[in-house]
């Protein structure tokens, strides 16, 4: 537990995402599509051929009625600090890691497409373009500009909107300063959240609300266990989602609860 | 030459060894590679110099504020909140993020007027499609029958709202509607027990102990709003200051935020509000003692009509102990205790009535109890409570003149019954629907559509749709190709809500009054006129007193004359960029400064008149707060109606207050052994546009498989039935069927179905179109007693495995 | 017709009965170019692969044909390396066999990837650090290898040996082929262990991640032992079958019996080596990682008579069945046991390709099946028929047997012109 927090170094963004203050409401999806030109199918259904970048996910407790709970799960790119899986895996450098931010980037115009990334990431947020990119007709005319639609045969993946650390580093430089301003660099999903759930910033610099929030006793990673130090935090006072969201095997709930007890 | 086997051979390899070494494969590859980097079929949006324009998205009615991103100003790319309006402070919703995409998605946009002739669509000129429609109008009024046009009207709360209400009074047609919605019904509750106009307010930032029945408020409840109140309990911090309830039959979004989900038989949330009641008097909780000289009709006394009453609080004591109270709404006489106490002990508990987003006007007596309850724990008119919301101080209508044939034609009665069968609605689309369907020959000629799409959400579309075939002439402004559209006979599109000016008066639930005003951000991409300009010019043309009541050259100019009354009002902030941060928002110096500052960033608001900051009196018949309403009973004698023959389960003076009317729903509950409740999903829209292609993305499998609706089921109920998860059923009730699938889930009340709305269209593109089943097309409609409002919360219904 | 392409001393069936059999084979190959016409026109949505299944049914092939073309590899080592002279008489066999085997791995790679013209990209802008890099450049050479190999005997051709300079560079590279055969082990112990290295270190897949000693060097022998103890099988397989196909005796019973005592002891190194691996993963790695061995099985199709087919009927017993001289005494046993034995192989690799990415890691995730497409069978059994195409052509006009002649003198005629 020493090395929970232990984000690289230097300046590492990620995200807390509140699940209490999540509603389930899908406009962080929709800023995300948008933002990021994913393609639509007339069959989002699919969900295993579909893209959302930002994809989430609804669940419940399995609770007999009236105990019954629901639960709501914003899965981004979860930013792999620690021998990130899709990165050591790519045959031809097409997915990297940039250790100044921590931010895990794929080229697609190199990728071959041998999937191996979507195969080696535990959390399904790498996808293949199955077909040509494809929009509703005419709506290509409000794709962003900032992002190049991706062709067929290649993988993608959320990239926290890196082209908005682009133009904040742009302009950072030109009000001649080096560091990026907390509030001008959030992700599109960030953004758009009604009830700011998402909380986006740099895990290292005590000045973001990042930091302070990652240190929460309630703060939790998905799948910790796996060792791939994720930079995406949840906080919640679920505790089923707490134990849900790490494969807790039966024997341990009841010892991972005293644990959850005892830091709380 | 003749090539030898041997100089075969070698041209063989030579060939290879020295294509190998030339640059020709290296250059070939690359180039290759290069290609399939920049296949021609995939799409390049240009790019251009950055700017942001702000305007309001007008698909929720709640006038949020959007900031629009352009490429070299003529491109609209993507959407985002405007952090400094009020109303949503940045926040956004799936729908509103859609904005840009229904703006260019070229397969749903009405890219002409459009005529039906001969069995199709024909593109027509604007001249012919006004001259038609301009046409009909003079036509219908020639004979003396104003009456016979009809207009459905799915706008918020706004100018457009007033003006098309306006015009149709001006040109005689008493036949006026508006979707229906919860805020109807609360309409109707600020004028029988408050006594006032307006909005009705919560203020749920300020209030610390929340029991919502049922209503969805993570699923888009009131306004953005809402979200901004629920972010504020959940802050680190503020965990355990404010208790949020859940009253509901089934697991939602909402219960299971809520601090705790009080489940309850479905319908019977006015019962569980009277039990509370109980509890709170019976044990003298409450903050009665607010209430000295300032309630009416909690004890005894006498009404406007000199009838005796012994009043609510002897009403409540012997009809609602919690024995009985647990009966009808399955919830524990101990649990009911224990929540009327913390409800009754909270600093400023607050208590909301409606079901769902709002959609769905609520039963009268039951919001009646809900308001009751507000009222005995002292939540009226303070903060952190609820009360009317005053309107904006825009510049009033003047008086409409009105000739011989207008008044003529608003003498009829309306064809929907409201304001005379139903003595306290003033729109029941419902209503409408069934007596046109009966009707032997239509009593409409001509029914105008704007802004929603009724052939597919009206509370029964099956009955809207039967009405609508009957009707001679259908006209829809809608600028896509929805349900009503795709069967009008005339289609006048309206401009985009990036092209057209738009504005809104404070939204549903918004505790201080708000104005917000979008201006055209692009130049109209199709041939398209904003209908505002179109009923302008359609009053011109129609002359007399129309043209004389109608005196604005164009839409603009008559938003310049609304906003010019706040302007002189001198009351209220307009939001500037920051102004939320920094808590200074700004005043504004003149008619123009306001315009330019409205335009630019959208909202005016008067956080001086939030419930609570000022003395509002009751402008009620006692000028007190009415538990016991004394305008039932006059609006009962105007209408003429005996209440001892109305549809009401209680006689006497219970029909005046707050009561429990069970649920009547239709059908056979042997041959439909299970309830249908209809579920609103935050990110299904259902609206004027359905859920757009970007939100597909949203859905879980659990809602939509392919092209089949997912419905949800209790295991209990599937296991009595033998079904398993994914199973294909027929699900059927007396008005419809459809094929769905069953997913098992425990939230859903045994005996109960859940049944997400918004799907199965038939207009829209392959993206929604013939996707799921549309619950309307399946819902029977019980109309509440006495108000006669549209329920649909539940339809008996039969499940059988395909 | 074209006898006088024929090896020198052999028989071959007509060229209207072989014309019959080519038109067979050629027709799967046809389907399979139909199918990949599909895929490479309108893309890989013409599978039934997805982002949950990102490998499917072609993976689970090349893996398969790669470990059991490791007869050549094996084969040529123990000939060139250690000695085992009598091993000559298949070696061609295996040779072609591996050639088949690799290069049809390559072909149907090239449908498999989203991008085939930027394949090279995996040389260009290689990541060291993947095993998928290891993978593919170990292959890629060691087709090389096996095309050098192959290359001799075409040359062999009875026309084409009649070319002095041919003879004489075919000669020449027959004097330095232990160099290659050399050059072939070593590849092919590196990419066939980085092939299980491939699954073995990915990390968050709880069902083929394995930790520490257990990776490196346990999981890459695991992946080298079942190839070369499946591979000599597979090439048994093939011999026998093109025995029974043109009806005559090609190698000596001796032969097979070397080669099933090799494969035998392998086998059960390679099972109880497995065993072991299994015993640690689920007692140790899996519930560090979040998961119950049975967790493993408890959704879908792929159950735990999985583990007791892939290692047990066809791992335990065929290598009990070629190890036992009285059983292998019996073809129907031996090649049965071959067949156990190629199954065995062919499961292993289907379990580490689809079972690892079926088994939802993340929670929220169900658990979803996954059935080919017939785009994906047919490029698959395209690898069938091209197999039998390269396999028939050699065997008609490539001295492929040696020992054929010497099986059957009757044949060696005196030569006649014409």
């Amino acid at each position: 537990m020493e090395k929970r927090h232990g984000i690289g170094e230097g300046v590492k963004y990620g995200m807390v995402i509140d699940l209490d203050k999540c509603i389930g409401c899908g406009a962080c999806v929709t800023a995300c599509v948008a933002e990021n030109n994913n393609t639509i199918l007339e069959d989002e259904t699919n969900k295993l051929k579909s893209i959302t970048w930002l994809r989430l996910y609804k669940f419940d407790n399995k609770k007999p009625y009236p105990e019954t709970e629901i639960g709501y799960l914003p899965r981004p790119c979860m930013q792999c600090d620690s021998h990130t899986p899709c990165v050591s895996v790519c045959p031809a450098t097409a997915t990297d890691y940039d250790p100044d931010t921590g931010i895990v980037s794929q080229i697609y115009t190199r990728c071959i497409g041998c999937r191996y990334c979507v195969a080696a990431c535990p959390y399904h947020v790498r996808y293949f373009n199955w077909f040509d990119a494809v929009w509703p007709e005419g709506t290509e005319a409000c794709l962003n500009p900032d992002v190049s639609p991706r062709m067929r045969g290649c993988v993608e993946q959320c990239t926290f909107c890196h082209h908005r650390l682009m133009a904040a580093k742009n302009k950072a430089a030109m009000n001649g300063s080096r560091e990026v301003a907390e509030m001008d660099y959030q992700p599109a999903c960030v953004e758009a959240c009604p009830t700011r759930a998402i909380v986006f910033g740099d895990l290292n610099n005590s000045k973001h609300r990042v930091y302070e929030l990652k240190q929460s006793p309630r703060a939790f990673r998905l799948l910790e266990r796996l060792g791939t130090q994720p930079k995406v935090y949840y906080t919640t006072t679920h505790e089923w989602i707490r134990g849900m969201s790490d494969n807790w095997i039966d024997k341990e709930k009841g010892k991972e609860k005293e644990k959850a007890k005892a830091h709380s | 030459m003749k090539l030898d086997r041997r100089g075969f051979v070698k041209f063989l390899v030579g060939g290879v060894v020295g294509t190998m070494l030339s640059p020709i494969p290296w250059k070939l590859t690359d180039d290759i590679a290069i290609w399939t980097q920049n296949w021609p079929w995939v799409p390049n949006p240009p790019n251009g110099a950055n700017s942001f324009k702000n305007t309001i998205s007008p698909f929720r009615g709640d006038g949020i504020g959007v900031s629009v991103r352009l490429i070299d100003q003529k491109r609209a790319v993507t959407l985002s909140g405007v952090p400094d309006n009020p109303i949503n402070q940045g926040g956004m919703s799936c729908i509103d993020l859609s904005g840009v995409q229904y703006h260019y998605n070229q397969a749903v946009r009405v890219k002409s007027p459009m005529v039906f002739r001969d069995g199709a669509f024909h593109a027509i000129s604007w001249e012919e499609a006004t001259g038609l429609f301009i046409g009909k109008l003079k036509e219908i009024r020639d004979q003396g029958t104003p009456e016979k046009v009809a207009l459905v009207d799915g706008s918020g709360p706004g100018t457009m709202k007033d003006l098309l209400g306006r015009f149709m009074a001006c040109y005689g047609s008493p036949n006026y509607m508006s979707m229906p919605n919860a805020s109807d019904t609360e309409a109707q509750i600020l004028k029988l027990m408050y006594g006032a106009g307006g909005t009705m307010g919560y203020d749920l930032e300020n209030a610390d102990f929340i029991i919502s029945f049922g209503c969805g408020l993570l699923e888009g409840w009131g306004s953005q709003r809402t979200l901004l109140a629920y972010k504020d309990w959940r802050q680190e911090g503020n965990r355990g200051k404010t208790t949020l309830i859940q009253v509901a039959a089934n697991a939602s979004t909402t219960s299971s935020k809520a601090d705790q989900w009080v489940a309850i038989a479905p319908g019977a949330e006015g019962a569980f509000a009277l039990g509370l009641a109980h509890v709170i008097l019976k044990e003298n909780l409450g903050n009665l003692g607010a209430l000295t000289g300032r309630a009416f009709g909690l004890g005894s006394g006498v009404d406007s009509q000199a009838m005796s009453f012994s009043g609510f609080r002897d009403l409540v004591l012997e009809e609602y102990g919690p024995d009985k109270v647990t009966q009808v709404t399955g919830v524990s006489p101990e649990k009911i205790q224990d929540l009327a106490r913390r409800f009754a002990k909270a600093k400023s508990p607050l208590a909301l009535p409606g079901r769902g987003k709002g959609t769905m006007p609520g039963g009268l007596y039951e919001f009646m109890a809900v308001h009751s309850l507000n009222a005995l724990v002292g939540a009226v008119n303070r903060s952190g409570g609820v009360g009317p919301v005053m309107s904006p101080p825009l510049t009033s209508w003047p008086e409409p003149a009105l000739d011989s044939v207008a008044e003529k034609g608003l003498r009829n009665a309306r064809i929907d019954g409201a304001g005379s069968r139903y003595p306290f609605s003033s729109s029941l689309l419902h209503q409408f629907a069934d007596v046109v369907a009966e009707a032997p020959k239509s009593p409409v000629e001509m029914l105008v559509v704007y802004k929603s799409n009724p052939a597919h959400n009206a509370p029964s579309s099956k009955e809207f749709n039967r009405a609508r075939s009957k009707v001679p002439f259908v006209v829809s402004f809608s600028s896509f190709w929805d349900e009503t559209t795709k069967n009008a006979n005339l289609v006048m599109p309206n401009h985009s809500f990036l092209e057209r000016w738009e504005d809104g008066t404070t939204p549903a639930g918004v505790p201080f009054p708000t104005y917000v005003l979008g201006a055209p951000v692009l130049p109209p991409l199709f041939d398209t006129r904003p209908t505002a300009d179109v009923i302008l010019e359609t009053t011109k043309a129609l002359g007399g007193s129309i043209a004389t009541s109608f005196p604005w050259k164009s839409y603009e100019d008559l938003l310049k004359f609304r906003v010019a009354g706040i302007a002189a009002s001198q009351q209220g902030v307009v939001s500037v960029p920051g102004s939320l941060a920094e808590q200074q928002p700004r005043g504004f110096s003149s008619a123009g400064d306001l315009w330019s500052s409205l335009t630019e960033n959208g909202c005016w608001y008067d956080p001086s008149q939030r419930i609570g900051k000022t003395a509002t009196g009751f402008n009620t018949p006692s000028g007190k707060f009415e538990f016991y309403c004394n305008g039932i009973s006059e609006g009962l004698r105007q209408a003429g109606l005996d209440p001892k023959r109305l549809n009401v389960s209680v006689q006497g003076e219970a029909v005046c207050m707050a009561h429990f009317e069970p649920a009547e729903v239709e059908g056979d509950p042997q041959r439909y052994p299970l309830l249908m409740a209809p579920e609103e999903l935050a990110y299904v829209f259902e609206g004027e546009v359905p859920s757009s292609p970007y939100m597909t993305k949203i859905w879980p499998d659990t809602l939509l498989k392919g092209n089949t609706l997912v419905i949800h089921i209790n295991p209990e109920d599937a296991h009595n039935q033998h079904l398993y998860e994914g199973d294909p059923v027929m699900i059927e009730s007396l008005k419809g069927s459809a094929e769905v699938r069953v997913h098992l889930f425990n939230g859903v009340r045994p005996g109960t179905v859940s049944m997400a709305e918004g799907f199965g269209h038939t207009g829209f593109d392959g993206y929604i179109r013939d996707k799921g089943a549309n619950t309307r097309d399946m819902t029977t409609v019980a109309s509440d007693a006495l108000s006669g409002m549209p329920l649909w919360w539940g339809t008996r219904v039969k499940l059988t495995k395909v | 017709m074209d006898s006088a392409l024929f090896p020198e001393g052999t028989k071959r069936c007509s060229i209207k009965i072989f014309g019959f059999w080519f038109s067979v084979w050629s027709l799967i190959v046809l389907w399979g170019l139909v199918g990949a016409y599909f895929c490479l026109r309108y893309g890989l949505n013409k599978t039934n692969m997805n982002d949950f299944f990102a490998f499917g049914v072609w993976i689970v092939v090349d893996l398969a044909v790669i470990a059991l073309g490791a007869g050549a590899f094996f084969t040529g080592f123990l000939t060139y390396i250690i000695g085992k002279k009598e091993l000559k008489a298949i070696i061609n066999a295996t040779v072609i066999i591996g050639f088949i085997c690799y290069s049809g791995a390559i072909l149907m790679l090239m449908v498999d990837i989203g991008q085939p013209l930027r394949g090279w990209f995996g040389f260009w802008h290689a990541n060291v650090h993947s095993m998928l890099t290891e993978v593919m450049f170990c292959i890629t050479t060691y087709l090389t290898v096996l095309i050098i190999e192959f290359v001799p005997l075409i040359l062999e051709n009875r026309q084409l040996d009649k070319v002095p300079e041919l003879h004489n560079f075919s000669h020449r590279l027959h004097e330095i082929m232990f160099v290659f055969a050399g050059v072939g082990t070593f590849l092919s112990f590196f990419h066939q262990g980085s092939l299980g290295g491939m699954y073995g270190v990915l990390y968050a897949r709880p069902f083929a991640f394995r930790t520490g000693f257990m990776i490196w060097p346990w999981t890459f022998f695991l992946f080298i032992l079942s190839a070369i103890a499946t591979g000599p099988c597979f090439t048994m397989l093939i011999v026998w079958i093109t025995q029974k196909v043109s009806g005559k005796q090609l190698v000596k019973r001796s032969v097979f019996n070397l080669l099933a005592k090799i494969a035998g002891t392998l086998l059960l190194t390679y099972v109880i080596l497995k065993i072991l691996d299994t015993w640690y993963w689920a007692i140790f790695t899996a519930p560090s990682l979040g998961f119950d061995l049975m967790d493993f099985y408890a959704g879908g199709p792929y159950g735990f008579w999985l583990v007791i087919l892939e290692i047990g009927i066809c791992g335990i017993v065929p290598a009990f069945l070629l190890l036992s001289p009285k059983a292998r005494e019996s073809n129907v046993v031996l090649i049965s046991a071959c067949i156990l034995a190629c199954i065995g192989v062919t499961l292993n690799r289907f379990v580490f390709v689809v079972q690892t990415l079926a088994i939802p890691v993340l929670p929220f995730e169900d658990f979803y099946g996954y059935l080919p497409s017939w785009q994906e069978w047919a490029i698959s059994s395209a690898i069938l028929g091209y197999g039998g195409i390269i396999y028939s052509l050699a065997y008609r006009y490539l001295p492929v047997f040696p020992q054929e002649v010497e099986l059957y003198p009757e044949n060696l005629q005196p030569q006649t012109e014409g």
